[in-house]
């Protein structure tokens, strides 16, 4: 009788409930009138952002900005795992500074990119670039470090050159951790260039929020808001996507990832 | 020139405010965010049905920019302290519950049915069972939660200016004041680097206690 699974039912009467609690919120006016304006507005709002063609230029400046700072992130972080994963005496002294900086707000670091880069899109490549380089890092390096030994002693057996063993045994058995790390990685370079774009620039999903919420049209915010989280969550599913291709690719390596 | 800057900014007391005004309201919210998630990490415990539901809801919450919320929550709070206590405490309560839950749910069964042949009442199953054996867990959780706080009331102090010491950066900034920036950027580091170097210090004392 009861095919569908509870949890599952449970999930979908609490997004039920949360839209019902909010719909009565916004007709009791017991908020300010305007601040939580009914779903199906914002459903409406959103509607119109996509189908004008609105939010398009502003989805193309987010998306190259985030993925330009990714790419930079990711040519800088993954070599830098790489070396310090090999390096159990460098991984010492290197290791603890990213672990500490990992966990500052990097947003605070915008500032200075605005004034080395300008307004322009190129500091919020900067602070994407930042925000994922971390994460990819760690990741990295935990990857690198992790390597089965064996695979080292042979490549040095039949005289692997150093590119050899780098581009032959570590990337190929770095390939889960580090495609685990891209996944965080790239969303947080993408939530580091919106947060950029939040606090000055002329372009951008993040610049469309903060638009419409400085001339109060609220709808039209939570609607950005809302397309800026599918777009956010579009890339986090992708990534998912393709880490499990990656898992069910990688062969044994003796060691649990 | 930052350090001096610094130095004549602390004679004059002007640092000690907005420092203090950050370490309060991190406080606030840590102290709000630990009971709410460690409550609700319980509770998904203990009501292992709703558990399964509300754990991928909460992780797909956690997965996404929560943080770009922070619109509404000025909206519905005003420009106070008010919306990035009521921001960052959404922040630092998901992977406070996460964590909890996982850790209760990670507790070896055989210490359940032994403290139940033993008769205990709940109230000493949780004090002496579940609670030692899922603290390394619960632990690791609330230090995820205070990063996650702190992270969110710098980044939303320099985003909306109302103080604190993610303000000063901003301000330094938009009236080029250079030392003033980096004063801010520097402070803002050190502040969060020792909260959390002190932190990984009091996490494992409390663990070699075990």
């Amino acid at each position: 009788m009861n095919r569908i699974p509870r949890p599952l039912l449970i999930q979908a009467g609490t997004i039920l409930l949360f839209l019902a609690l909010w719909e009565i919120v916004g007709e009791s006016q017991l908020l300010f009138r305007g601040i939580v304006p009914s779903v199906l507005e914002i459903l409406g709002a959103a509607w119109m952002q996509v189908s004008t063609g609105f939010v398009w230029p502003h989805f193309l400046v987010t998306t190259y900005e985030a993925f330009a700072g990714f790419a930079a992130a990711a040519l800088s972080a993954i070599p830098l795992g790489i070396l310090l994963g090999a390096n159990p005496f460098l991984r010492r002294i290197v290791e603890p500074p990213i672990l500490y900086f990992a966990a500052t707000p990097k947003i605070i670091l915008f500032p200075i990119f605005l004034m080395a880069f300008g307004a322009q899109l190129e500091s919020k490549m900067a602070m994407a670039a930042v925000s994922g380089f971390f994460p990819l890092a760690i990741n990295a390096t935990l990857g690198a470090a992790s390597i089965n030994e064996i695979f080292l002693k042979v490549a040095k057996s039949v005289g692997a050159s150093r590119l050899q063993v780098m581009t032959r045994v570590y990337l190929p058995s770095m390939l889960l951790p580090i495609f685990a790390g891209m996944r965080l990685a790239l969303g947080a370079s993408i939530v580091g260039a919106i947060l950029g774009e939040l606090k000055v620039s002329n372009a951008g999903l993040g610049f469309i929020i903060i638009q419409a919420f400085n001339h109060f049209r609220i709808a039209e915010m939570y609607a950005s808001i809302l397309l800026t989280f599918f777009f956010a969550a579009g890339v986090n599913l992708l990534m998912s996507l393709i880490l499990g291709k990656v898992r069910r690719f990688t062969p044994e390596r003796g060691i649990g990832w | 020139m930052i350090a001096v800057a610094a130095w004549e900014r602390l004679l004059a007391g002007e640092l000690l405010g907005p420092f203090a005004k950050t370490l309060y309201e991190v406080a606030v919210t840590f102290v709000i965010a630990s009971l709410a998630g460690l409550t609700a990490g319980y509770l998904l415990w203990r009501y292992p049905l709703f558990g399964k539901a509300y754990d991928d809801l909460l992780g797909a919450l956690f997965a996404s920019p929560v943080i770009l919320l922070y619109p509404i929550f000025l909206v519905v709070f005003g420009r106070d302290a008010k919306a990035i206590i009521a921001m960052a405490f959404i922040t630092g309560a998901i992977p406070i519950a996460m964590n909890t839950h996982q850790g209760l749910r990670d507790v070896n069964p055989i210490y359940l049915k032994v403290g139940q042949s033993i008769k205990l009442t709940r109230r000493q199953m949780v004090r002496h069972v579940l609670f030692p054996a899922a603290f390394p867990a619960v632990l690791g959780g609330l230090k995820l939660g205070l990063t996650y706080v702190l992270i969110s009331v710098i980044a939303l102090e320099f985003l909306i200016e109302i103080g604190g010491i993610g303000t000063i950066a901003s301000k330094g900034y938009f009236w080029f004041n250079t030392e003033e920036l980096y004063l801010g950027v520097v402070g803002a580091m050190l502040l969060s680097m020792l909260l959390i170097y002190l932190l990984g210090k009091l996490e494992a004392k409390l663990l070699s206690h075990e």
